[in-house]
């Protein structure tokens, strides 16, 4: 694998997290399958994503998005490929070419 | 198979767990499929977990009603258009689709007799040009939905509150204007809450556009976020019992999760609404009558209820609900104590998934006050606890509104050319430096305290101390300064003639003309008053 290498992502949002992304229900994208830690350089996760994603495709208001840990902010559920994240390692999930993410906003529900 | 026999004494949470460890990464129900859905420590699989929050919202729905269904009932289901009451159409359309009642015994009759829905288009409160409004009107989208599973729709906006015509006899047509019991110089200095009292004034009917600005204006008088957020609920809530009486509904059902009612758990109390909490947060209140509130959800969290849509494809409405946040100009301001308990639960219910559950539950074991309904608080229609008044006077020192009125004069006499008209009032009175505030107000000319009513000793405690974040300055007062920024829409008109025995809203405008304020003030903090003869400044020490 080269560092150049990327993974075609699909990041859905919505419950008004896509208020937050241009209004945009879904986003395709390709995320760098790689990311450098110091010297060293890992696979992509959950959390580099979220942080790519405040970044590079956040239009407004990251605190509505990423907590100051690094992960999504509470009142925020994510999906991977349809399950709950929590059971797939949370952030520490490393990306798969191909993979859907969702991130629906809990609050203001009625 | 031996180690998934489970021990007669393991609690429900103790079995999931051990289940959980024998098939870990494995739905907890069938036990084969990979699970996708964790909810507070129970791993589910889609379909299980469908099923799972299917049945709880069956056993939610048995648990509210009699054993045998002799007479069924009417539904409303109150639709904001977000994931929870978009959840509550869809179970309940599932729900009459195969019950289960039926299948067993065909002779069983009906559970539920008609299903409606109702939705309140608050788009109007949205910050958007006047272009832009239609676009956001959620309406439509409600309706679409609401007549895909051939349910009737009823819509309303939330700025007809301000029609006449959703008041509870339909043509209360006429608002209440508020007034403060202390001139301004003295609010300014005296830093206490003072006395409102109301005037009732006629509303001839108003177009669209002049219910959105009196709204808005009521808002805006509203100092704080969560002063306008909670007057705004008080609205949204009348409005929904409206529509479900209207419809002929014997039940309101609102799509409340124990996230929500978390929420208000601790939200409500900390606003000073502890006392009619149980009503807005049990399963079942009877509180308004005739007309049963229903919260069949409320043992589901908001997660479950997202996932739900989402598994089942189910379209909501995005920004359904006003955010007020642009309304006010304090950057402090932007958080409401609503938005505050909210990142408070969930922030705790990421890291303690049982958190909602155990406020809920622990808030369940409150009952409901035994207030009679036609005692209730003009602004919320909640109940008014007894000794309200006392209490808070117990803790406020109050000044006497004698103390602080100025016998009247006739009107129109000008006796210094200062105070002596509306108009002049307002410049000299509240902003002229040159004149001494007491100066002024010695020789200021009583306008217009011929006609109030009482209005803060009629209120709940919740609401009372609401109404602390209300602009002073947005009201007139008894000793003349008019200038009054905002409306009371009718229905809270009606609650306060209601009250106070007027039958009609021709007879309460009447009256609302002759009662002397001073003496409808003065009865009602009688007993409070030390000695009732001598003038009321030496005991406070005024000049
Ligand atoms: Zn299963
Ligand atoms: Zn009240």
């Amino acid at each position: 694998m080269t560092m150049s290498e990327s993974l075609a992502i699909e990041l859905q949002f919505s419950g008004g997290m896509e208020l937050l992304f241009d209004n945009k229900k879904t986003i395709h994208t390709k995320v760098p399958a790689h990311f450098r830690q110091g010297a060293d350089s890992h696979a992509v996760t959950i959390r580099d994503l979220i942080g790519w994603m405040a970044s590079h495709l956040l239009k407004e208001r990251p605190e509505l998005f990423i907590g100051p840990d690094g992960s999504v902010r509470s009142g925020i559920l994510v999906l991977v490929n349809g399950a709950d994240w929590e059971l797939e390692g949370e952030l520490e999930y490393e990306l798969q070419d191909g993979d859907e993410i969702v991130f629906i906003s809990t609050l203001h529900g009625g | 198979m031996s180690c998934s026999v489970d021990e007669p004494t393991m609690t429900t949470a103790e079995k999931r767990a051990k289940d959980r460890a024998v098939h870990a990464g494995f739905c907890c129900k069938c036990k084969t499929e990979k699970s996708t859905i964790t909810i507070r420590y129970a791993e589910y699989c889609d379909p299980c977990f469908v099923f799972s929050l299917d049945s709880k919202f069956r056993t939610a729905l048995r648990n509210a009603r009699p054993h045998r269904v002799v007479n069924p009932e009417n539904l409303m289901l109150a639709f904001s258009g977000g994931s929870c009451s978009r959840s509550l159409i869809h179970l309940f359309n599932v729900f009459h689709s195969l019950p289960p009642e039926v299948v067993s015994n065909k002779m069983h009759p009906k559970v539920y007799n008609e299903i409606h829905v109702c939705h309140i288009d608050e788009s109007s409160l949205q910050e958007q040009d006047q272009e832009g409004l239609a676009e956001l009107s959620t309406m439509g989208k409600a309706r679409e939905i609401a007549e895909s599973y051939n349910y009737r729709f009823h819509g309303v906006h939330i700025e007809d509150i301000y029609d006449p015509e959703w008041s509870d006899s339909k043509c209360f047509s006429a608002v209440a204007t508020l007034v403060t019991s202390l001139p301004k110089d003295q609010l300014a200095i005296s830093g206490q809450a003072p006395d409102l009292l109301s005037h009732l004034a006629p509303l001839p009917a108003v177009s669209r556009q002049d219910r959105i600005t009196k709204l808005k204006a009521l808002l805006a008088a509203c100092t704080t976020l969560t002063c306008k957020e909670t007057i705004l609920s008080h609205f949204r809530s009348s409005l929904l019992f409206q529509l479900t009486k209207r419809a002929n509904c014997d039940v309101l059902v609102l799509g409340d999760s124990a996230t929500k009612v978390a929420i208000q758990i601790i939200g409500l109390t900390a606003i000073g609404r502890g006392f009619s909490l149980p009503l807005e947060t049990t399963a079942i209140s009877n509180w308004v009558p005739n007309c049963k509130v229903l919260r069949p959800l409320k043992d589901s969290l908001l997660k479950e209820l997202d996932i739900y849509c989402r598994l089942q494809n189910l379209q909501t409405i995005e920004g359904h609900s006003a955010d007020l946040a642009y309304t006010v100009q304090s950057k402090a301001e932007v958080k409401s104590i609503s938005r505050l308990t909210e990142e408070f639960i969930t922030g705790l219910d990421k890291d303690f998934p049982s958190t909602a559950a155990t406020v809920c539950r622990t808030a369940a074991k409150l009952t409901a006050p035994e207030v009679l309904y036609q005692d209730r608080c003009p602004l919320c229609h909640g109940p008014v606890q007894k000794g309200v008044k006392e209490w808070k006077n117990r803790i406020t020192v109050m000044t006497p509104p004698n103390a602080t009125v100025e016998p009247a004069k006739p009107a129109g006499q000008a006796d210094d050319g200062c105070c002596s008209s509306n108009d002049n009032s307002a410049t000299c009175c509240s902003s002229g430096p040159s004149n001494g505030p007491s100066a002024c107000s010695s020789t200021r000319q009583k306008v217009d305290d011929g006609d109030a009513l009482p209005f803060s000793s009629m209120l709940c405690y919740g609401c009372l101390t609401n109404l602390r974040d209300l602009d002073l300055k947005s009201m007139g007062n008894l000793s003349g300064a008019e200038e009054r920024s905002f409306e009371l829409p009718p229905l809270v008109a009606e609650g306060i003639a209601d009250r106070l025995g007027y039958k009609t809203v021709e007879e309460a405008l009447a009256q609302s003309t002759k009662a002397d304020p001073r003496e409808s003030l003065r009865a009602q903090i009688q007993e409070f008053l030390i000695d009732d003869d001598s003038d009321g400044d030496e005991e406070d020490g005024q000049p």
